[in-house]
């Protein structure tokens, strides 16, 4: 039962508020959170906490303020709408390359999206290159888990999250490489790429839906807690000889589903 | 609500003499899509793009490839159930369809000369925030709407492999390509649907807050501003006045 004051901010809200309550829409909708994966070391954070730092303020990781691009989230861990879930996404995803590390001047690099470097072979500057950051992506995608709570409750626990709950979308890839070895009749190097599946059939369904209140408290965070974690294991690439010049990488988080929004 | 006199006065003149029977609707599937360049006159990309800015016929969308819409930003007489929102590119025709062969024939590719690969893998298609508007209020927001809103339209198959011919022994190194998501369960399903009335104002927008993106294959593309148009197409039902 609503308390005197409640009742008295919900006759005022009614009277002469901006939104009605009384007359609700229901909207497909998704809550989205991307967080940068590594400070500046480029070692992954031990836990990625999603929804927490709402647009405007500032991801410690990465040191820039966030953007629509980065969340939607307009309050610290909090929906702006009650909110109905019925699909977890994750996103594993290296920056277009315009956003990319200055350092090591990777955001330059000719060949930034191909298997190998231009004449040399050597793969300096290639997302591509064996053991580079394709492959880091790819070991990291069968690691960690997921953990979403509401209030104190725990609600989800995926394993392996960036395979169970993939972002099911991407751009359909043909084929790959570019570049080549050194000269004629030099060893043909192995190029990599790696993505998420793109199929939306892969998608995390949750089922029966979860009803969120736009007042819960969200704690979500991928965590990789296994005895390997460690700087050696869990440090990007670098892409060239240049100390810290390791890809730019964000990690999303997103829940697909149905926001209970009141008309205006 | 009650018609004014000249609502009225206008009503039995236009239901004796209009060229549409008013209130009597049929209903129709449509798309409805607008391109515009991705890069300015300076070859840069934009933070923000504005698609169903301007009508058939305007100065920036003078024909059918560009748009079908009637009216700025509205449907005119028509009013419109949204049941899907897409995106898309193409590019105008060049010799090279979007490859560059001569780049490929004869030296290593770089970013540069790889055609649409990076920008599909690491340029605007991967980031981005597309949003719909009726009024001033948002009904719609996708993050990255060139992945999670792909065109979704069956396009076709160019498969491609690359020689390195001068080089002895000659061997096949790959030419890498993409393109945007075509089956049709990628789609973005606007569920529950969105009904715009006749005459009501909508807005779509691609916008890029964290910075502008440049395109990032350019020699394979023709060199003129307008190299690569992106777009977007509102699948739904028309509901237009029977004639």
């Amino acid at each position: 039962m609503a308390t005197e004051s409640q009742q008295i901010t919900q006759m005022i809200a009614s009277r002469y508020g901006t939104a009605n309550y009384g007359n609700l829409q229901v909207l497909k909708w998704q809550y989205y959170d991307y967080v940068r994966m590594t400070p500046s070391t480029g070692v992954v954070s031990q836990k990625l906490n999603f929804f927490s730092i709402p647009q405007g303020s500032t991801d410690p990781n990465s040191g820039i303020a966030k953007t629509l691009e980065e969340t939607n989230l307009d309050r610290n861990g909090q929906f702006t709408y009650d909110y109905v879930i019925t699909g977890i996404r994750t996103h594993l995803y290296v920056l277009p390359k315009s956003r990319q590390n200055t350092t090591g001047a990777v955001n330059t690099s000719p060949t930034f999206t191909l298997a190998q470097n231009t004449a040399g072979g050597s793969g300096t500057g290639s997302l591509g290159v064996a053991g580079g950051t394709m492959n880091f992506l790819e070991q990291l995608s069968g690691r960690g888990n997921l953990i979403v709570n509401f209030g104190q409750k725990r609600y989800f626990e995926v394993n392996q999250q960036f395979k169970k709950c993939p972002i099911g979308a991407g751009v359909s890839i043909k084929s790959f490489g570019g570049g080549t070895a050194a000269a004629a009749s030099a060893t043909p190097t192995t190029g990599y790429w790696y993505s998420q599946s793109a199929d939306t059939r892969d998608r995390y369904l949750v089922t029966p839906p979860l009803f969120v209140e736009r007042d819960s408290i969200i704690d979500a965070s991928i965590q990789f807690l296994d005895t390997d974690y460690s700087a050696a294991n869990y440090t990007l690439p670098n892409l060239n000889s240049v100390s810290g010049s390791f890809a730019f990488v964000n990690v999303g988080l997103c829940f697909d589903g149905y926001a209970v929004v009141p008309t205006q | 609500m009650a018609e004014t006199n000249s609502q009225s006065i206008v009503g039995k003149l236009q239901a004796r003499y209009g060229t549409y029977a008013r209130g009597q609707l049929q209903s129709q599937r449509k798309q409805f899509w607008s391109y515009i360049p991705y890069s300015n006159a300076s070859g840069n990309g934009q933070t923000t793009y504005t698609f169903f800015g301007s009508a058939l016929g305007d100065n920036a969308t003078p024909n059918l490839q560009r748009t079908n819409l009637p009216v700025q930003g509205s449907f005119g007489t028509s009013a419109f159930l949204l049941k899907s929102i897409q995106t898309s590119i193409y590019i105008p025709s060049n010799s090279n369809f979007g490859v560059d062969y001569s780049a490929a024939t004869t030296t290593y590719l770089t970013d540069a000369t790889s055609a649409l690969w990076p920008d599909l893998v690491s340029g605007f298609a991967q980031a981005g925030i597309l949003r719909f508007s009726v009024g001033a209020k948002n009904f719609v927001t996708i993050p990255k709407p060139f992945l999670y809103a792909p065109p979704a339209d069956g396009r076709s198959d160019l498969t491609i492999n690359r020689f390195i011919g001068t080089a002895t022994p000659t061997y096949g190194v790959g030419a890498p390509e993409a393109e945007l998501h075509r089956l049709a369960e990628e789609q973005y399903l606007v569920d529950p649907e969105l009904y715009i009335d006749f005459q009501e104002n909508f807005r779509v927008t691609i916008d890029y807050p964290a910075g502008a993106i440049n395109q990032i294959g350019t020699t394979s593309l023709p060199s003129t501003s307008g190299n690569l148009y992106i777009g977007c197409i509102l699948d739904g039902v028309e509901f237009r006045p029977v004639q």
